[in-house]
């Protein structure tokens, strides 16, 4: 059990969140993913992805399919760029941004985005129209077949000139984000950051995860006793970070803990023990108790082995349950999007005080170790938690909490 | 920011530890790929290339920091990940049946190496993978240098390369296989120091070559993407040699990392 008690918190872990958006398949602007949450609407649909054919649901982002990038980028277009185009013009975001920029200087911002695929599904689309075994000159882009693929394409979209990196630890990396951005702001060397996580539809993914026999035929069901499996999701959401107690901002990142299972590649620790301490060093670097949060959003994916492990993992840190809920079945797995959409749904709770429940969990599998959330409720505490689990083992818990 | 660079580790063409820098071994023939002893025999055939890369080189430089491995926090970066793996998902993608080894995607993931490090040294501390293109090792450096300022813990660097095959070739070039480690502490008198500031490079100071007063390794040395750990090389080098040296990092398209490593007291 966590027995320590809230201490003090540590700067180096802390940032105000001065702007956020998010684009899933609950909808393109934070309004959208509330409302979908308020009123239980999965934006989940049988997988129509062009070329896949695989029997599963899938969390798609329907403007992704005709966005344009402007023509300025066009010679960086992949449909992860085009997901991250479009959302940095919801909920003001790029002008947020932009405001910013003119007061401290686009040197002094940095970017730092979580993503897995980044734009692999340009790169499988080059493989497809291969000429004679050659790369045809429309793919020749060296800047978009990489992992830092949507980095460098929103540091250029954004006109920001700072340090700019790409995350990508599977399906934790843009909860990573947040840690990584805290310690620049602390350290000084930027003045804000740009974080955030784009991961979009691809071949890649939807057939590995099928490889691994962890997709779901059905709507995903966590926590469910009749779980069996997850289903892929695409997003894009981002965050404009600030130093910590930035003045006039109503939200902030309070504390994060980052871990290792050291255990399996592909399979959780069976008693979660990186997922529980990943949540024991976030409390302690936020300076909290275990009851000091009013919600905990699980990464719960709806695989047999994830919700059985996390569930272990949080009933190892609060002695007294909490509220905590999955929302995959409104989103899917976003996979390397996933920490940017638990941060953006955690401040939809904190600013709304809307707890979601866990969608398509009818039978709550027994003997879990943790009593999960099945249907919405509220609360008018100041923090909350979200959790991103990644393969390698890889975890990271984050607290967001009301300023002032 | 200053740090204590208290250990290295090098693998490279000709070059099979930090010693070998100075005067690679002339050869013809592929680069071996390293067996670390601290992956286990049995899993040594599964692991990619990429992942016994970055546990050899890790390795080496734990022992010459006198870290454990089983304790120590890591960033592992690379500027195009596993390439042979991108390049297996991709042909396989581009087939009728599209069916995937189930070994072979897990390990697709950037931190793999960093997954494979921490499983075989049962080290669950922190760890990440961060990618910037050409300018991936210098931001990998410029991040393990902030965590260590925030925090005082040491932190192990780990930049990988692995050669890249087939269609995707055509777009980065062959590439190589090398990398490179260090262990990077906070400040003591015992050890080489490295002082890093970050600086804005506005248009106009893109070209400091006329600036006598700055003999920095130039930034457009640094500029292939398939071989970004050769960023590095330098100033693993002048570790090894016990000499001093002064570089830059260009991160992001404005700012540039201003690198001095001082000797030993």
């Amino acid at each position: 059990m966590h027995s320590s008690a809230a201490g003090t918190p540590r700067h180096s872990h802390r940032a105000t969140v001065a702007a956020w958006t998010l684009a899933s398949a609950c909808g393109t602007g934070r309004a959208h993913l509330h409302d979908a949450l308020k009123q239980g609407r999965s934006g989940l649909r049988p997988n129509d992805y062009p070329e896949s054919g695989l029997d599963t649901w899938i969390g798609r982002v329907e403007e992704a399919d005709t966005h344009q990038l402007p023509q300025t980028w066009a010679s960086l277009d992949s449909r992860n760029n085009r997901l991250a185009d479009l959302a940095l013009s919801l909920d003001g975001f790029d002008q947020a941004v932009e405001t910013i920029r003119e007061q401290v200087g686009a040197h002094r911002i940095g970017v730092i985005l979580g993503t897995s695929t980044a734009s692999i599904g340009r790169t499988e689309s080059a493989y497809a129209a291969l000429d004679n075994g050659r790369v045809t000159p429309r793919f020749q882009q060296p800047t978009v077949h990489n992992p830092h693929s949507v980095g460098h394409f929103v540091a250029n979209r954004l006109g920001l000139g700072g340090p700019s990196m790409s995350i990508s630890t599977a399906c934790s990396s843009s909860g990573k984000v947040f840690a990584a951005a805290a310690r620049w702001l602390n350290a000084s060397v930027v003045d804000a950051v740009v974080v955030g996580g784009v991961d979009s539809l691809c071949l890649s993914i939807l057939h590995g995860f099928a490889s691994l026999e962890l997709i779901s035929t059905q709507q995903c069901r966590p926590f469910d006793a009749d779980r069996d499996g997850i289903n892929i999701g695409e997003a894009a959401g981002f965050a404009l970070l600030l130093p910590a107690a930035t003045a006039g901002y109503e939200f902030h990142l309070a504390g994060s803990g980052e871990t290792s299972d050291a255990w399996h590649m592909a399979q959780p620790h069976p008693e979660g023990l990186g997922a529980r301490d990943a949540m024991r060093h976030a409390l302690d670097t936020a300076g909290l108790s275990p009851a000091d949060i009013g919600y905990v959003n699980l990464h719960g994916t709806a695989t047999p082995a994830n919700d059985v492990t996390e569930a272990r993992a949080l009933a190892g840190v609060f002695d007294s349950p909490v509220p905590a809920s999955s929302t995959k079945a409104w989103t899917g797995h976003t996979l390397g999007a996933a920490g940017i959409v638990g941060a953006v749904t955690a401040l939809d709770v904190l600013s709304s005080g809307h707890v979601p429940g866990t969608l398509n969990l009818t039978t709550p599998e027994a003997g879990l170790a943790y009593p999960v959330l099945q249907h919405s409720t509220t609360t008018q505490r100041d923090h909350v938690m979200c959790n991103s689990l990644g393969f390698g083992g890889n975890n990271c818990s984050l607290i967001f909490g009301r300023t002032g | 920011m200053r740090a204590a660079i208290t250990g290295a580790g090098a693998w490279a063409p000709g070059v099979t530890r930090v010693s070998e820098l100075a005067a690679p071994a002339q050869t013809e023939d592929k680069v071996a790929i390293p067996r670390p002893s601290a992956i286990p025999p049995r899993e040594l055939r599964r692991s990619p290339a990429a992942s016994r890369l970055g546990v050899e080189v890790a390795s080496q430089a734990c022992a010459a920091a006198a870290q454990d491995p089983a304790r120590i926090r890591s960033v592992f970066a690379s500027a195009l990940g596993d390439s042979d793996i991108t390049d297996y998902m991709c042909r396989t993608l581009a087939g009728a049946d599209k069916l995937l080894s189930p070994t072979r995607f897990h390990n697709s993931v950037h931190n793999a190496a960093a997954g494979c490090w921490s499983i075989a040294c049962e080290n669950t501390s922190a760890n990440t993978f961060v990618a910037a293109f050409a300018q991936t090792a210098g931001m990998a450096l410029f991040e393990s240098m902030i965590m260590v300022a925030s925090d005082q813990n040491p932190t192990l660097l780990v930049v990988t390369d692995v050669p890249v095959p087939g269609a995707l070739a055509d777009i980065h070039g062959p590439g190589t296989t090398a990398a490179f480690a260090l262990v990077i502490e906070s400040p003591r008198d015992s050890a080489p120091t490295l002082s890093c500031e970050l600086e804005p490079m506005l248009a106009s100071q893109d070209d400091d070559t006329t600036d006598a007063s700055h003999q920095h390794t130039p930034v457009q040395a640094h500029s292939d993407p398939a071989q970004a750990t050769a960023a590095l090389w330098p100033l693993v080098e002048a570790l090894t040699k016990a000499t001093s040296w002064s570089g830059e990092f260009q991160l992001g398209s404005q700012s540039r990392l201003v690198a001095r490593l001082s000797e030993a007291n």
